[in-house]
């Protein structure tokens, strides 16, 4: 009990300290002479990364795969500095009062769509599309709506979209607000949402969003799975050499994002100051800009059920094809039991991540498939090779005696497996294998790398909007726990059911 | 084996310890060879420590006899018991040697 | 009833049975003896195929068990095993122990096959233990336990496999006492067992295997007081033997002396006999000593438990001669201790070389 009390006060401790922000404020960067040698932040194959690596060369450069990642970085002191493109930057600076941007811009560069190689039609028939936006000022009226430096709400047009037709997949990376974003009703909106729909409207088909990891857009867009890319992505020379790019349809720049200097910062905490206690008062704040507003425990619900549902499928798959791999494994015939343990071995030496994306990109291809089900596929083939091996050493461990016994009764090999060596193998194996259905519930948090939302898809486009990084992630945490909780609790009881001995003690009770 | 001897008022005591078999009755044999050369003619032989005895041992016996009755000497054997004993009684032997209880009667016989 | 015939049975390169052929007919209670390794456990296991022999035939009521149409399992059902390591359903109460089989191979209702059981369990005298797991009995119940289980399947023989040999010496009884009124009530059993007084009473007949043969076979009373062959006797009286080389006139009396200590240490002999026995030795090689020279003489020791004799037998090469009668010898010294220790003496000229076998007298 006491030493409960104290982690818990250890926790709320380190809650304390980050989510009131880092309390030691170094000298703040006012020009980028200063962040010469600075910690910088940048997007992980931005060209960002590469203009920091080029004006920045002694500074202490650090990738990030997402935005709020790197929000969260400086806010907690770790960076002085992230330098992105300047709608993003805008928009962290509007929602976080304590950093703001330098006037100044790094690096100019064209935000335009990305299309597949070789779809020549497309290309030219949204150069098109583009020109008519220009000219029409279209696009000026989007930049006027989107990119604004207040938080006042976005206006949208209302754009009709056919419900036949070809549809068109766009792939996003809906975690770049103003670009592309999730907004209240779990829609992919923002400056190019609303620009993919016009596009679709215009070309008269119904269109898709696929919402996956940004460094994952491309590899999706190569392999067919999506048709563009249009999430304020900059046409640079790298990723022109493996996609093709429309006609810019915004002027971008790189800018930085800066920590306000102390005074500023502390004028602003002291507002903040009023009825509540700061910890509790901002735990409250981040309650309701994080769950309660625009519906977004309705993401943090998808998100669990995806989450849920993917765990139990692939344990299901896994398990099946687990038994048959064993089944293989332990034969005596090399035809059967070379190939499970090539199964065994490759699929154990293989990172889940990179089987997931291989079956998507790759096996998968050319099929139009629910990333949900790649997700199970892949998760379901990685559990097969574990257990597999859980339950070859869970009958091996079972005494020959045992089924010698059940032979010399009579029984065939078949129905003394299932007999005698089946419920023996079962209770020796349900600890084990309850570690590894656990660490499969945990394992799915990377399938948003497939556009699939689940519980920790759904806290980071949470934290996109919100740039709070701890409360959604604490309470993402949570309900990890609360899940592998449940489970174990099932999983237990199920345990305590085979055990042969609790049927008796139950007589004996009653 | 190990063999000490002693000498006494009027007698040497050769103590042998351990076993007299084919391998040490010759070391036996030439100790108290050069005790009676050295002119010592009243021995006694002290079987207490021994635990073994064979043919070969009691040869090497009947040998130092031999030898000392030559010089008009005498041998007496005492603490003969146990399975030395028994063997000494298989071949004979009990009835040629003159065999004493303990070292002390030995001596009070010789004097 | 069970008709073996040339039954063969290797793993890998060790031929473990070579040529098997026996009838075991209803109502008889065969012993299977003999020493560790020489196939006696395999034998059992290749009659209800737990090991698929390499050759032979295997008949079973007529019909050949080898054979690719015959239902196996269903044979199996007529012909329960017992183990060495009992092999209780560790999953399973007493009472599911009994009925697992009957229920599901003989499709008999849970009811009458329960009812069965606690009069097996009755039997056996473990009804109060029906509703137990068998980690909570001791060894003997639960192979009590197996032995009901294997009853239960209302089999034609029960085969036996050393069920006594994982049992602690005070529970050996309960279970023997167990096969022996099954033996009385004319149960068909074949017993694999190192208990030779149990194997002689509750017998009909006694096989003696050994170099992967049915080396002898007979009534107990054959096999137990009348043994023909050498190593059968060698077996029923327990015979421990050591032997030892000698090839020149020097060796080494003290090396040998231990080593023959160390044998007699094993066998538990009196301090007494140990030194008759060096003694012996010692005299009788002195006797061999001089004419060692260039040729071999091999010393075996024999202990027989059973009988408590010891005996030697020294084979040397070289011209037919009883070494006792030679003229090397300088006095009667040794010889008179020889025949002192000795109850018998025998020379025997064998393949060419001089035998020479030595009782040793009892000591007292």
């Amino acid at each position: 009990m006491k030493y409960l009390l104290f982690t818990v006060m250890l926790i709320s401790l380190i809650l304390f300290t980050f989510i009131t922000g880092c309390s030691k404020s170094e000298k703040g960067i006012t020009s980028f002479e200063d962040a010469k040698t600075a910690k910088l932040g940048v997007m992980t194959g931005s060209t960002g990364e590469a203009v920091a690596r080029k004006k920045f060369p002694e500074a202490q450069v650090n990738s990030f795969d997402d935005i709020m990642d790197a929000v969260a970085a400086i806010k907690s002191g770790q960076l002085d500095a992230i330098i992105t493109l300047f709608p993003a930057a805008l928009q962290v600076s509007k929602k976080n009062p304590e950093l703001r941007l330098l006037p100044e811009a790094l690096d100019k560069e064209d935000t335009a769509i990305a299309i597949k190689k070789g779809n020549d039609d497309l290309l030219a028939s949204l150069d098109r599309i583009i020109s008519e936006l220009k000219s029409d000022g279209t696009l000026d009226s989007m930049k006027g709506r989107w990119l604004k430096a207040d938080l006042s709400p976005y206006e949208e047009l209302d754009i009709k979209l056919p419900k036949e037709g070809a549809v068109l997949r766009i792939g996003v990376s809906a975690t770049r607000e103003p670009f592309s974003f999730v907004d209240e009703h779990g829609r992919v909106t923002g400056h190019d949402g609303e620009l993919a729909r016009l596009i679709g409207a215009r070309l008269g088909r119904p269109i898709e969003f696929s919402n996956m990891k940004f460094m994952a857009l491309i590899p999706a867009l190569q392999s067919g799975k999506i048709d563009l890319i249009i999430t304020g992505m900059t046409a640079s020379a790298e990723r022109k050499k493996s996609v093709n790019f429309t006609q810019p349809y915004f002027a971008n720049t790189q800018v930085m994002i800066v920590k306000k200097s102390a005074s500023a910062t502390a004028g602003a905490a002291a507002d903040s100051k009023t009825a509540l206690p700061p910890f509790l008062q901002s735990i409250a704040t981040s309650f309701r800009s994080n769950i309660i507003l625009e519906n977004r425990y309705m993401l943090i619900l998808d998100g669990l059920k995806t989450t849920i549902v993917i765990s139990v499928l692939a344990t299901i798959l896994g398990t099946l094809l687990g038994a048959l791999v064993c089944f293989m494994r332990m034969s005596k015939k090399k035809l059967l039991n070379l190939p499970a343990r090539v199964y065994i071995s490759i699929l154990r030496g293989t990172p889940v991540l990179v089987l997931l994306m291989l079956i998507f990109y790759v096996v998968f291809a050319s099929v139009n498939i629910s990333p949900v089900l790649v997700a199970v596929i892949a998760f379901g083939m990685n559990f097969a090779a574990y257990s597999a091996e859980i339950f070859r050493t869970g009958i091996e461990g079972v005494d020959r005696g045992q089924t010698e016994a059940g032979i010399s009764l009579g029984f065939t090999k078949v129905t003394t497996f299932l007999n005698i060596v089946l419920p023996q193998t079962v209770r020796r194996i349900l600890p084990v294998y309850k570690g590894e259905f656990i660490s499969l519930v945990k394992m799915t948090s990377i399938v948003g790398y497939i556009a699939v939302q689940d519980l920790t898809k759904a806290s980071d486009i949470i934290r996109s909007r919100t740039f709070d990084a701890f409360f959604p992630l604490v309470m993402v945490a949570i309900l990890y726990f609360l899940i592998s909780w449940l489970l174990m609790q099932s999983l237990e009881y199920l345990e305590r059911k085979t055990d042969p001995k609790s049927k008796r003690s139950k007589v004996a009770c009653a | 084996m190990e063999i000490q001897t002693k000498k006494e008022a009027n007698a040497t005591v050769v103590t042998i310890t351990g076993r007299l078999d084919a391998v040490t009755a010759p070391v036996y044999e030439k100790a108290v060879i050069e005790l009676i050369t050295a002119g010592e003619l009243k021995l006694i032989v002290d079987f207490d420590a021994l635990d073994y005895i064979s043919s070969a041992g009691l040869r090497g016996l009947l040998v130092t006899a031999k030898q000392l009755k030559g010089k008009g000497g005498q041998v007496r054997c005492a603490n003969v018991k146990g399975t030395v004993k028994e063997v000494f009684d298989i071949s004979g032997f009990g009835s040629i040697f003159q065999m004493d209880d303990s070292v002390a009667f030995a001596l009070a016989r010789l004097a | 009833m069970i008709q073996v015939e040339h039954l063969s049975k290797k793993f890998g390169d060790l031929v473990v049975l070579k040529d098997i052929t026996i009838e075991i007919k209803t109502g008889e209670v065969i012993a299977i003896i003999g020493p560790s390794g020489t196939g006696k456990s395999t034998f059992l296991r290749c009659l209800n195929l737990l090991d698929q022999p390499n050759g032979g035939s295997i008949a079973i009521d007529g019909v050949n068990i080898l054979d690719a149409k015959a239902n196996v399992p269903k044979i199996r059902q007529k012909m329960n095993m017992v183990f060495q390591s009992f092999n209780l359903f560790s999953h399973l109460s007493v009472m599911e122990n009994l009925t697992l089989g009957p229920i599901k191979l003989r499709g008999i209702s849970p009811k009458d096959a329960e009812l069965k059981a606690m009069e097996l369990l009755k039997l056996v005298g473990l009804a109060e233990k029906a509703d137990n797991y068998p980690d909570e009995l001791s060894g003997g119940q639960k192979q009590r336990v197996a032995i009901a289980r294997c009853l239960a399947m209302d089999p034609e023989i029960i085969l036996f496999d050393e069920p006594t040999s994982a049992l602690d010496p005070t529970m050996v009884s309960e279970v023997l006492s167990v096969i022996r009124r099954l033996a009385k009530e004319g149960m068909t059993m074949a017993i694999v067992t190192h208990e030779m007084d149990f194997a002689r009473d509750v017998a009909n007949r006694v096989l003696y295997m050994d170099e992967g043969l049915i080396y002898e076979e007979g009534t107990p009373q054959q096999i137990f007081e009348t043994p023909q062959k050498e190593k059968t006797q060698a077996f029923i009286n327990r015979v421990r033997s050591f032997t030892y080389q000698i090839s020149s006139p020097d060796y080494d009396l003290y090396a040998m002396n231990a080593e023959i200590e160390n044998f007699c240490e094993k066998q538990i002999l009196p301090k007494k006999t140990r030194h008759s026995l060096l003694l012996l030795v010692e005299e009788l090689l002195q006797i061999y000593t001089p004419g060692l020279h260039g040729t071999r003489l091999d010393l075996a020791i024999a202990y027989s438990e059973k009988k408590e004799t010891l005996q030697l037998t020294l084979e040397s090469s070289g011209e037919a001669a009883n070494p006792l009668e030679s003229n090397f010898l300088p006095d009667e010294l040794g010889l008179t201790i020889i025949r002192n220790l000795a109850e018998d003496i025998e020379f025997q000229r064998v393949n060419d070389k001089n035998r020479l076998t030595v009782l040793m007298r009892k000591t007292l």
